[in-house]
């Protein structure tokens, strides 16, 4: 007999009802959760290695602690490289994460502007394309682009500016600048959706009312598009930061060269070197943790500013 | 890039003149984006050492199809391609039925635990063990050189997720109401009625997962060590970053004695080119689906 839920009834016998009428849901939800448990949660297990001297024969759980328990931190912090790689990391993040941001939403205050559907459709189509390539492809074609016998760069540069074709990926100072603007190129169309949507979404009448106030195209950006996307945009930057210590490890590690090793040098491409591939899965496991708790702790952080301050918030 | 000169059109307001400017820099960023691929179609349909005289930009001096031909017997690019499709129909497939029964269950309101598991799906996604937990346990579970692996790969994403809840949750209830009363259950309201009506956003969904699974290099690169397990995107990776000599060692070695039209350059364009046609392909007419995807997510999520 079904009972409907009433205050009369004791809650214990509803809670049982109420979930086995509902039964079909958790079977619904089931293998989402295992997957999720298998592939998310177990895995959460594995930062004990970084407090363990991790022996292959003996396992995770009967492995040593390691001696003090901070010595994998120690040696990240003392590395004769931490000073380069933390650098290297910082800069290429914030640098990706400041253009980025700044492109896009002037990406879709222009392409708002535009009278054209159709010249703003069609453009729109080739804006999107490059996010759906892998950064294989793209480095595919950098590489072309910045190559010195038949690079397309080069020939310009010579033409333009004369001298000797350069070998862009060679040389350590134009590293991060190819790095920030190749990613730009990949992103930023991708990136402006959201706001383009914002944007569609402001009342037309308060702009017809700014300009019989006078105020001409720029004003009228200023006080009415943007504080309108303001939410959207305090919303993108705060999960950007969250990602700060992540500077793009697929982008990096396939541009990189022996000759930027110096400036190549981050977090992520670390990691790799020294974890899967040297082994020292310890080691390597202290230094993600490292970068996840930062990135945690910094995305807190700024919620917690977007909320107290500008009444933005993820949650 | 040389950009044309804005000032061509004698300015009269101002307007005008940002409208002009804008649509040549849209323009230009535009056709950067699209002339890279044609440029590699037409370079990989090109004779290599036709191609080294400069001078090719949008379509081929001298057609041919040695490049494919060749980069195809030389590196077993069947079985790479096999790898790829097997993923890429399996895994989305998976991820797709895992996702919406799972959004689908998300997407009620008044059961017991419902918040729970919610938050148990959202917490993955700020924090994370990192890479080498993640390979310990690929390894004891047996996952390493399996080829179950790319399947499993990317299963879970709340991103998409929270797409199929939102747009869910936005549907008519009188849908559902009506269902209930004839005595629909769960499963069949699922299976029956919402999704047929959600086709659209499924779509979506199985697309962003498809994609992701066909352009995925770093599984195969770092989670396989057999070749045969490959998939196209790491072998072209690979490809590309071998040396040009390499290349033309193997190349010769494979039957072409004699004067052969292609370089390891128009090789790698036709890697490139087999690689990204699919996506090249359908990208025009899946457009829409992707953008939408996007703002649904976005604007609950």
């Amino acid at each position: 007999m079904q009972t409907t839920t009433s205050e009369f009834i004791p809650a214990k016998k509803t809670l049982g009802r109420e979930i086995w009428k509902n039964k079909a849901l958790y079977i619904m939800a089931l293998p989402m959760i295992v997957a999720v448990f298998i592939f998310n949660y177990i895995p959460l297990y594995g930062i004990i290695l970084a407090f363990k001297n991790f022996k292959f024969n003996l396992g995770i759980m009967a492995s040593p602690w390691v001696e003090p328990w901070y010595a994998y931190f120690e040696r990240f912090f003392t590395h004769t490289y931490f000073e380069k790689i933390m650098v290297n990391t910082l800069a290429i993040s914030l640098m990706k994460i400041i253009t980025m941001f700044v492109f896009s939403v002037v990406l879709a205050l222009v392409l708002n502007e535009l009278k054209s559907m159709t010249f703003k459709k069609v453009s729109q189509t080739a804006l999107y394309l490059p996010h759906f390539m892998s950064w294989t492809i793209v480095v595919g074609f950098l590489s072309r682009f910045l190559s010195l016998d038949y690079g397309l760069l080069n020939e310009i540069k010579v033409a333009l500016v004369g001298g000797d074709p350069i070998l862009w990926l060679g040389e350590p100072k134009y590293f991060w600048g190819i790095i920030v603007l190749s990613n730009l190129w990949k992103e930023v169309g991708w990136g402006s959706i959201l706001y383009i949507a914002g944007i569609a979404g402001i009342d037309q009448s308060l702009y017809e009312s700014a300009s019989l106030d006078g105020a001409g195209k720029l004003k009228q950006a200023w006080y009415i598009t943007v504080p309108s996307i303001a939410p959207i945009m305090g919303i993108s930057l705060t999960m950007s930061i969250a990602g700060i210590l992540y500077a793009g490890f697929d982008q990096v590690w396939l541009l990189k060269s022996a000759q930027t090793y110096d400036v190549a040098m981050i977090i992520d491409t670390y990691v790799m070197d020294i974890g899967l591939k040297q082994g020292q899965y310890g080691y390597a496991t202290a230094v993600s943790l490292f970068q996840g708790a930062i990135g945690f702790t910094m995305l807190l952080s700024f919620n917690y500013i977007a909320k107290r301050y500008f009444s933005i918030s993820l949650w | 890039m040389s950009k044309r000169n804005p000032n061509k059109i004698k300015a009269s307001v101002g307007e005008n003149i940002f409208q002009v400017v804008a649509l040549i820099v849209i323009s230009i960023l535009s056709i950067s984006m699209i002339y890279p691929f044609l440029n590699s179609i037409a370079l990989a349909f090109n004779e290599g050492y036709d191609s080294l005289k400069g001078g090719i930009y949008l379509w081929p001096r001298i057609p041919t199809f040695e490049n494919f031909r060749v980069v195809w017997v030389n590196n077993n690019l069947m079985q790479a391609a096999f790898v790829s499709v097997f993923r890429t129909v399996l895994g989305t497939a998976l991820h797709v039925v895992l996702s919406v029964c799972c959004a689908f269950a998300m997407s009620k309101k008044a059961y017991p635990g419902r918040k729970l598991i919610v938050t148990y799906l959202l917490i993955p996604t700020l924090i994370s063990g990192g890479v080498v937990p993640y390979y310990i346990l690929l390894r004891n579970i047996g996952l390493i050189n399996n080829i179950w692996l790319f399947v499993l790969t990317g299963v879970y994403s709340f991103f998409n997720i929270v797409i199929l809840r939102t747009y869910f949750e936005g549907l008519p209830h009188e849908i559902e109401e009506a269902a209930r009363i004839d005595g629909c259950g769960h499963v069949r309201m699922l299976t029956q009625i919402i999704v047929p009506i959600s086709l659209p956003v499924i779509a979506t969904i199985g697309m962003y997962s498809a994609v992701g699974h066909w352009n995925d290099w770093f599984t195969g690169e770092f989670y396989v060590t057999k070749p045969e397990l490959k998939p196209l995107q790491t072998v072209l990776t690979n490809f590309l970053k071998t040396t040009t000599q390499q290349i033309d060692i193997t190349g010769q070695q494979h039957g072409q004695q004699q004067a052969s039209t292609f370089t390891s350059e128009s090789m790698k364009m036709a890697v490139l080119v087999i690689v990204t046609l699919p996506i090249l392909a359908t990208y025009p007419l899946l457009q829409k689906y992707f953008i939408k995807g996007v703002l649904i997510g976005s604007v609950k999520g």
